[in-house]
């Protein structure tokens, strides 16, 4: 009934070592306040040092995601007083960004759309406060303080909250491909912001525009944006579209809602301005080659369609393989080498989806999965036995070859040996021989699960049917 | 005499001082390889808003009344490594914020020519420690005047560096893009050799020009030094003026070449400064809410202590400029306010490097007037703020600015006259100030300075 | 006058006392005039940048430990006053 506009605003955690502005350590987990130092505590005399890594980062998201890059941009301070925020100011780029314009493909109905950034800029993340309940203080923790972050803000041309969900997943396997960011939401390296507005159909103007904060997830995204979107429906239809106003809301996953956050007498204030401590950010052509070295050639959506294509995948096959750049990377370095990409997929997106989903990232590389296959194709393990294999080797690490030697899984093709054992089982049931005889193909399966049984899955199925018929006519 | 003795020698002749806020009473004493550097076992004081470890750093306020540094500031390392020993911190206006030193929190300091009268400020508590004779040497910060203008008033030698010569790492800032740290000595020999000791490069501070300075040689033929002086002198007291007249033809007997200016800036440079130096101050100064360190408020919520810690810890001045400051950032972005004035701030940089296109150095009076009786600009701060006007030059372009003590008023004040070169040259005018003295005695020791 | 010295007092956190507020005027309106001063500047050359340094991405090894001044900890979180939301 209306037309729904969304902008995001994403704020993305730096892979980087230490912080941007200090040579405190990143790492996620630390004990509260460990890793701090005066500078990102903002003590009295401290100055910042920008780190290079931070901004090759920054000028990679830029390329990957077709920015311009600019090769003078300026850090500025954005001032204001809350206790997370060591300095008073937050130190980020608010007049010059390093990256400008951009975008990055949806399908909307089939159709290929762009939704183009504004910006990408830099900034330093503020500490964490904590809130616990029923007591009268607040806690901080500065490890936060300062890490680097990269703020993606996208024009409003998002039309749907499902819509919302896919760029987010494209924009997340693009940083992923190219090693800007972990983008866990969970864990707090990726977050987003939603604008949202509504407007008659056909309306060029944009409605008014309510800022949801406090989205977790990308579940929690689409949620949130259908709620709001209801809530704003709802008014309008009832002609109480004037209440509502530009605000800033919250969103409660507990109650299911957006609520107004606490309202502000005056707006607060910010006063951007140039930080002095800083000159300007200025790189070069060679510089900026240098850093997008080796940045994915295809955006999400290409991949996706060659995956498709190449691989011979359905669509949703296609999705899940590339929404994960681990598993798009392993599939790519093992398909390519494989007689059978159709057979990669498979053990990727059956075995393989099982076992990562417990979050220790995917622990079979491609030349194991590469080296399983052969084992599988050259008959020396049966798909059971590989299974095993798989397992083991996720759990163990190490080769395919040690894994079948320690598991003792060596699948039994030896023709002889096997005959042997094939021989003594007819004997030994002459009961299921005389129904196969009367034409019960039942009992076939049988004296195959016994031969499979004595042999402890090792046996070659195809070979152990062989010898089995070969005995039966006997 | 130990370390320690020296400590209580300068606790019993600071009684009528009031120069030092806290002296280190636990100072090691032996410590090997003291000896063995350029500034072989001399004792500094330190003004309060430059960290040096363990020690208190309090920028003479409330705020920050025991409040210690966690870290070494930058100059502070160099100046150990180079042999040096620090007696203690020094007073100040608060935060750096005056012209007189009557704005600390906690004590006055008095100017020990003239007990009655300021030292002067921010760093008066640096310039009363080395004219009272309790140091010989000691660091200060410039932001508007705040060396040069107390070295003037209490007669001793006070340099103010190249914008981005000495390392800001560690010094409490003021306004980040005018604040120097600065040698304020006895003697000009002392004042290089301190500043060879902390000028040079350092990856902490990213203005930091990364130019070392090595001590030059006197300047022996004058021919080729051209100098621009004061043609017009309104404003400028009688004994000053004649001492500045005086000083010019010193430079024309040693054989420079004077030329007479009309002025060195305009007077809008003292609004550019007061609004920059403001603004930059209002954000510098946010950090200080109480939540992690210094004075912490009282109140139920986090906004309420804060407001409560800055309402109570801030003394007059520190608001006025605070508030002033923000209220020039907020005027809206889209006003550009901060913008214009900044660059407004080239253009005089551009005037300045003109005029050093012509000439070598540039010679002012420090100050219009030698140092002022307590009290007598409390009912008029914008008297403060004019004074500022021959001293917020060298501040707005960055160009490296000395005061050297000449000759004394009637009343037996100090002058103080001041020499000013080419961004990052330095060097000409220790050359040339030696190759003066040279010539015509020490500054500071002649018959006409005692 | 008032109204900007208040809406600067609320940005910048800092609580008044009615005492002080008349000399903080006082310096307010000769600095405004100064403000005032500036705007009626055109024409201005732009500024010539200074390009930053960039530091390597790495860690340094320090036993840094924050200095809270006796502020209660729990847990090595720092206790602050409540925040309200």
């Amino acid at each position: 009934m209306y037309e729904v506009v969304i902008g995001l605003e994403i704020h993305v955690e730096l892979k980087t070592k230490s912080k941007l502005f200090c040579t405190c350590s990143t790492d996620f987990g630390a004990e509260p306040n460990s890793q701090v130092c005066p500078i990102c505590l903002g003590m009295p005399g401290t100055l910042p040092q920008v780190n290079q890594e931070a901004v090759q980062l920054a000028i990679r998201a830029g390329g990957v995601f077709g920015c311009t890059i600019q090769p003078l941009s300026q850090f500025s301070r954005k001032n204001y007083m809350y206790p997370d925020l060591p300095k008073a100011y937050q130190i980020t780029q608010y007049q010059e960004p390093i990256c400008t314009d951009g975008g990055i493909e949806v399908l909307r109905e089939g159709k290929k759309t762009m939704i183009r950034l504004e910006r990408i800029h830099m900034e330093e993340d503020p500490g964490k406060l904590m809130h616990p309940d029923y007591e009268h203080f607040s806690l901080a923790d500065y490890n936060r303080s300062g890490i680097p972050l990269i703020e993606i803000v996208t024009k409003p041309d998002l039309r749907s909250p499902e819509e919302a969900v896919s760029f987010l997943k494209a924009l997340r396997t693009q940083l992923e491909f190219a090693d800007i960011s972990d983008c866990r939401m969970e864990q707090g390296s990726m977050r987003c912001d939603a604008n949202i507005s509504l407007r008659e159909p056909g309306n060029q103007v944009l409605g008014t525009k309510v800022e949801i904060k406090n989205i977790n997830s990308f579940k929690e995204v689409q949620k949130a944006l259908e709620k709001e979107i209801k809530r704003q429906s709802d008014l309008l239809r009832f002609g109480e579209g004037d209440k509502i106003v530009q605000e800033t809301r919250k969103w409660d996953a507990g109650k299911g809602r957006t609520v107004p956050m606490r309202s502000k007498e005056d707006a607060e204030d910010y006063r951007y301005f140039d930080d002095p401590d800083l000159p300007a950010l200025i790189l070069t052509q060679g510089q900026i080659q240098a850093a997008q070295e080796g940045i994915p050639s295809e955006t999400a959506l290409e991949r996706r369609q060659r995956f498709m294509e190449e691989y011979d995948l359905s669509e949703s096959e296609a999705v899940t393989l590339t929404e994960d750049a681990v598993l798009a990377r392993l599939m790519d370095q093992a398909a390519g080498k494989a007689s059978s990409p159709r057979k990669v997929a498979n053990w990727i997106l059956t075995e393989g989806l099982r076992l990562y989903r417990s979050g220790q990232g995917f622990r079979v590389n491609a030349r194991a999965l590469l080296a399983l296959l052969k084992e599988i194709e050259s008959g020396a393990l049966s798909h059971s036995a590989a299974k095993q294999v798989f397992e083991y080797i996720w759990e163990q690490q190490g080769t395919v070859a040690d894994a079948i030697e320690t598991l003792g899984l060596k699948q039994m093709s030896d023709s002889s040996q096997l005959e042997t054992l094939v021989a003594k089982i007819v004997a030994d049931n002459p009961q299921a021989v005389a129904e196969i005889k009367s034409g019960n193909g039942k009992a076939f399966g049988f004296l195959m699960g016994a031969v499979m049984k004595e042999t402890k899955g090792k046996a070659n199925p195809k070979v152990a049917k062989e010898l089995i018929e070969a005995e039966l006519k006997k | 005499m130990t370390k320690k003795q020296i400590i209580e020698e300068i606790q019993s002749k600071d009684q009528t001082i009031g120069a030092f806020l806290s002296l280190d009473q636990d100072v090691r004493e032996a410590d090997p390889g003291q000896s063995a550097g350029r500034l072989a076992d001399l004792a500094m004081a330190i003004k309060d808003n430059i960290a040096v470890k363990d020690h208190p750093l309090t920028c003479a306020s409330k705020m920050l009344k025991d409040h210690r540094a966690g870290y070494d500031a930058t100059v502070i390392e160099r100046l150990r490594q180079a042999g040096a020993w620090f007696v203690g911190k020094t007073n100040m206006d608060e935060f750096a914020m005056g012209g007189s030193t009557e704005n600390s929190a906690f004590q006055k300091t008095k100017n020990p020519k003239d007990l009655s009268c300021v030292p002067g400020g921010s760093s008066g508590g640096s310039a009363a420690a080395v004219a009272g004779g309790m140091v010989s040497a000691s660091l200060g910060s410039d932001t508007g005047g705040s060396i040069r203008q107390p070295a003037a008033y209490c007669g001793i030698v006070g340099l103010k560096p190249t914008y981005g010569r000495v390392s800001r790492y560690g010094l409490v800032a003021f306004a980040s893009s005018f604040d120097q740290i600065g040698p304020m000595t006895t003697t000009l020999e002392e004042c290089e050799s301190i500043f060879s000791v902390i000028a040079g490069e350092d990856q902490r501070d990213p203005t930091c020009m990364g130019k070392a300075y090595s001590v030059q040689t006197p300047l022996k033929d004058f021919s080729q030094l051209k100098v621009g002086f004061l043609s017009d002198l309104s404003g400028v007291a009688p004994d000053v003026a004649k001492a500045y007249q005086a000083f010019c033809q010193e430079l024309s007997d040693a054989g420079a070449k004077l030329e007479e200016i009309e002025f060195v800036l305009p007077q809008e440079a003292v609004s550019v400064y007061y609004v920059l130096s403001s603004a930059e101050a209002s954000s510098n100064l946010g950090r200080f809410d109480g939540i992690r360190y210094g004075m912490r408020g009282q109140g139920e919520t986090v906004e309420a202590v804060m407001r409560d810690s800055r309402g109570r810890g801030f003394g007059l001045e520190v608001k006025r400029r605070v508030l002033f400051g923000t209220h020039v950032l907020s005027a809206g972005y889209q006003d550009q306010v901060y913008k214009k004035a900044q660059r407004y701030r080239a253009m005089l940089r551009a005037k300045m490097k003109d005029l050093f296109a012509i000439y070598d150095l540039l010679l002012m009076p420090t100050t219009p007037t030698p140092a002022f009786e307590f009290g007598a600009h409390n009912d008029d701060p914008m008297a403060m703020y004019l004074e500022d006007a021959f001293t917020v030059p060298a501040s707005l372009t960055g160009i490296p600015a000395i005061s050297i003590p000449y000759g004394k008023s009637q009343q037996g004040l100090p002058i103080g006259m001041q020499v000013m070169a080419s961004h990052g040259k330095e060097e000409t005018i220790f050359s040339v100030l030696k190759g003066l003295e040279e010539k015509f005695g020490v500054f500071g020791r002649r018959d006409s300075d005692v | 006058m008032r109204k900007h010295l208040e809406k600067a007092a609320k940005l910048a956190r800092i609580a008044l006392n009615e005492e002080e507020v008349p000399a903080i005027e006082q310096a307010f309106v000769g600095l405004m005039a100064h403000f005032e001063h500036l705007g009626t500047i055109e024409d201005l050359p732009e500024m010539k940048r200074k390009a930053v340094r960039l530091r390597t991405d790495e860690t340094a090894v320090t036993d840094y430990q924050p200095d809270w001044e006796e502020r209660e900890t729990k847990d090595q979180a720092l206790v602050i006053p409540r925040v309200m939301d």
